[in-house]
């Protein structure tokens, strides 16, 4: 067992109903999670919780044996080795594609850096872009930067807040099938999460089906739907 | 156990240092309502008695005065702007925010100088046309010409809220309006002015805070006020407990304006948030345009123009003997205190604007809007709260002074320029924080958070992530506050270590003794850096349009 997320609560101040209802969770190494739920389901809020963005009002996740957060323990997101693309990517505008994906190393020489750069650009095809700023790609080339700025200091756990919903129709399928190369390759443990059951059939490994913060259903992908 | 891991969560340097911020900045201003209750003495029974009626109503005619004709004048030329073409609008449309760029003080003696019986309106009377008359009807020196003085140079706040938030409006509603039979007359009376209600008194409520904030026309111009009454009270008296309780009458009537400008404003919003077709200008033609002209151009004259020819024409007659080494001095005085402040002020808003984003709760959010109150405390009511806490802590600190120089004086501190940038920070954090709380607002949480999920904590992010991104609200905070200080006069004047004198403090000493000519140059230095202020604040304001 890699992860493991049991009893977890979440509720904002003053909101009378709770956005995460007794969430538990295990899930193995390598292994690609999706949550399946439509928008204000409390989907996105589980990432954010594994992340250690927000602070849980109870109970506890474990990541490869290590309490992340608990009654008395909380380990700053920095500290989690956690690795999240966010919705809109949040690329930083200012620096290149390789200022971004070098963001994240550290602890490693210069040449380490560069090495590890056009490795993860590589992977994401993108090697001819290094120098490219943000605001020059396309959406389908931000979102690969921003998976290899995630991948690039070797998280053991890749959060994907709804990864295709920024890209339009006609790209979703082509990038959905990069995404799960690239994924495969790396064979790193996933959680992702999404509305749209096209991409919890084609990628993931199992399905958990959230509503209204609660968990309905864990479920093989071919069987949904 | 949930305590303290919501202890260990929660402190770092980042919300530490704002809560040290905070109580430092409040402390002060506690310290003058906590002595509002102490014993009063012989000398506050007699200001009770006898003098206390006139300071109030004397603030009041003020206050009241100015702000009725600062809103009608301001509200009139923002309509006239937004909803006319006329000959000459795009130019007055900037124009008329320039008068702000004159503080009140400079004006006052400006004026004084054009009108007095050696000023060029009764020479020209005199010499030119032969018109003997009575020096009196030129007077200028009262509280009526305070009030004079602060209207000319002070409509412009009201003009430009409510200008920014004319613009904003849909041209529908005028449209409506006119295709149900109103004239433009009953447009601006029954639609404009109730949808403008919230801009014209915030404009108002600025106006109002700043002539009770000042002190240089009242005491040129003879007038008791509350603020002079402060400095009057503490320096010819000497009577301190006395100055504090009237400094504390006078912060809790600022927070009696503060709290009308928010029932009068009332819980209704007006604020569109999608895009709206702006109101198309109607083309003045003939007598109704020349009377558009008219308006602003007599505003425009008589807050800028003839001020500035006069100070021109005095600083011509004067450069030579006032350009010298200790007029350098000045400027690097005025300078280096107002950067350091400035600095010192954008530091301490980054930190407390950084952690009231990130930790988004009450707390966060009270200590943001604590950083405010300075704004509107009178720069005398400041002064006297600093001085005491500034004392207090010398006292308090007796012990560390003689360990390291055993022959140490008292106040050590209190005779430092630790106390003249101590209260610029009270008075104008708002300033600088309100520029970077815009910035990081603009900026988000997104890179924020992206940026710890890869491994850097708070500081490192702030300065590899936001600092890079919030470089030109910084910048333009900045810009701001160095401006409001090399301006400011009350504090400067009390609080400024012996023999230390700016630009300012020199402008109201060479005035005060008769010396006005004298006083043309550093004013006009004042005036150009101010204007410099004003067009960064009115391009940033065009980009905030695009």
């Amino acid at each position: 067992m890699f992860i493991e997320i049991k009893g977890l609560c979440f509720r904002y101040p003053k909101a009378p109903k709770a956005v995460i209802e007794d969430f538990s969770l295990t899930i193995e190494q390598g292994e690609v999670i999706c949550i399946l739920g439509e928008s204000g389901g409390g989907k996105s809020t589980v990432l954010r919780l594994v992340a250690g963005l927000e602070v849980p009002s109870k109970g506890r996740i474990r990541i490869n044996d290590i309490t992340m957060v608990d009654e008395s323990v909380f380990v700053q997101p920095e500290k989690r080795g956690v690795g999240m693309v966010f919705q809109d990517y949040a690329l930083f505008p200012h620096m290149t594609v390789a200022e971004n994906i070098r963001f994240g190393l550290n602890k490693m020489s210069n040449k380490e850096k560069d090495h590890r750069i056009t490795q993860m650009l590589d992977l994401v095809s993108l090697g001819d872009y290094k120098k490219r700023y943000p605001y020059e790609l396309s959406g389908g080339q931000q979102q690969r930067v921003a998976i290899a700025r995630t991948l690039a200091p070797k998280p053991s756990l890749l959060l994907l807040d709804e990864p295709f919903s920024n890209l339009d129709a006609h790209l979703r399928g082509k990038i959905r099938e990069e995404i799960k190369i690239i994924l495969r390759q790396t064979n790193i443990t996933v959680i992702f999460v999404t509305h749209d059951e096209e991409d919890a059939k084609s990628m993931a490994d199992r399905v958990v089906i959230l509503k209204e913060g609660k968990i309905i259903d864990i479920a093989d992908p071919k069987l949904v739907c | 156990m949930r305590t303290l891991r919501f202890l260990v969560n929660k402190l770092n340097s980042w919300s530490v240092l704002s809560v040290i911020f905070i109580v430092l900045i409040l402390s002060p201003n506690i310290d003058i309502l906590i002595h509002m209750f102490t014993k009063p003495n012989e000398n506050w029974l007699h200001i009770k008695t006898y003098l206390l009626k006139d300071y109030i109503i004397n603030s009041a005619i003020l206050v009241v005065m100015t702000g009725v004709f600062c809103t009608l004048a301001g509200t009139i030329m923002a309509w006239l702007i937004s909803a006319y073409n006329f000959p000459l609008r795009n130019f007055f449309k900037w124009a008329l925010i320039l008068p702000l760029a004159i503080p009140p003080y400079i004006a006052a003696y400006t004026y004084n100088g054009i009108l007095d019986y050696t000023g060029v309106v009764q020479t020209f009377l005199r010499n030119d046309l032969g018109i003997q008359v009575n020096p009196r009807y030129f007077d200028i020196m009262s509280i009526y010409g305070a009030v004079f003085i602060f209207t000319m140079v002070l409509f412009p706040y009201v003009y430009m809220i409510t200008r920014a938030f004319l613009e904003k409006q849909s041209a529908s509603l005028i449209e409506n309006a006119r295709l149900l039979g109103k004239n433009s007359f009953e447009i601006f009376i029954y639609v404009i002015l109730p949808i403008s209600r919230g801009a014209i008194l915030g404009g108002a409520t600025l106006v109002a805070l700043e002539v009770l904030n000042d002190y240089g026309v009242a005491a040129y111009f003879g007038v008791q006020t509350f603020s002079t009454a402060i400095f009057k009270t503490w320096f010819a008296l000497g009577d301190i407990d006395s100055a504090l309780k009237l400094a504390a009458l006078l912060m809790l009537s600022v927070f009696g304006i503060v709290l009308l400008e928010k029932i009068l404003r009332g819980r209704k919003k007006y604020n569109l948030t999608s895009k709206v077709r702006p109101i198309i200008r109607k083309q003045l033609k003939g007598a109704q345009a020349f009377l558009a002209v008219f308006i602003c151009f007599v505003f425009f004259s008589f807050g800028f123009i003839i001020p500035t020819l006069q100070l021109l024409q005095w600083s011509i007659l004067t450069y030579e003997k006032i350009l010298n080494i200790y007029f350098i001095q000045l400027m690097f005085n005025s300078v280096w205190v107002a950067l350091v402040a400035s600095v010192l002020i954008i530091t301490i808003s980054v930190v407390i604007a950084n952690f009231s984003r990130i930790e988004d709760n009450w707390f966060a959010k009270l200590i943001s809007k604590l950083t405010l109150v300075g704004y509107s405390i009178p720069g005398a009511v400041i002064a006297i709260g600093v001085i005491l806490f500034i004392t207090q802590m010398d006292h308090q600190l007796q012990w560390l002074y003689k360990m390291i120089d055993p022959n140490s004086i008292t106040l050590v501190l209190g005779t430092s320029i630790v106390m003249l940038l101590f209260a610029y920070v009270i008075r104008f954090l708002a300033v600088g924080y309100q520029s970077v709380e815009s910035g990081f607002d603009k900026v988000g949480k997104k890179f924020f958070e992206a940026s710890r999920m890869l491994g850097k904590n708070v500081t490192q992010t702030f300065i590899q992530v936001d600092y890079p991104m919030l470089k030109p609200a910084i910048i333009s905070g900045f810009a701001l506050t160095f401006v409001d200080i090399m301006k400011e006069l009350p504090l400067t004047l009390i609080l400024r270590p012996y023999n230390f004198d700016t630009l300012a403090t020199k402008t109201y000493e060479y005035a005060n003794n008769e010396m006005v000519h004298e006083a043309s140059i550093a004013s006009l230095i004042i005036i150009l850096v101010s204007l410099c202020a004003i067009y960064l604040l009115y391009k940033l304001g065009d980009k905030e349009k695009i």
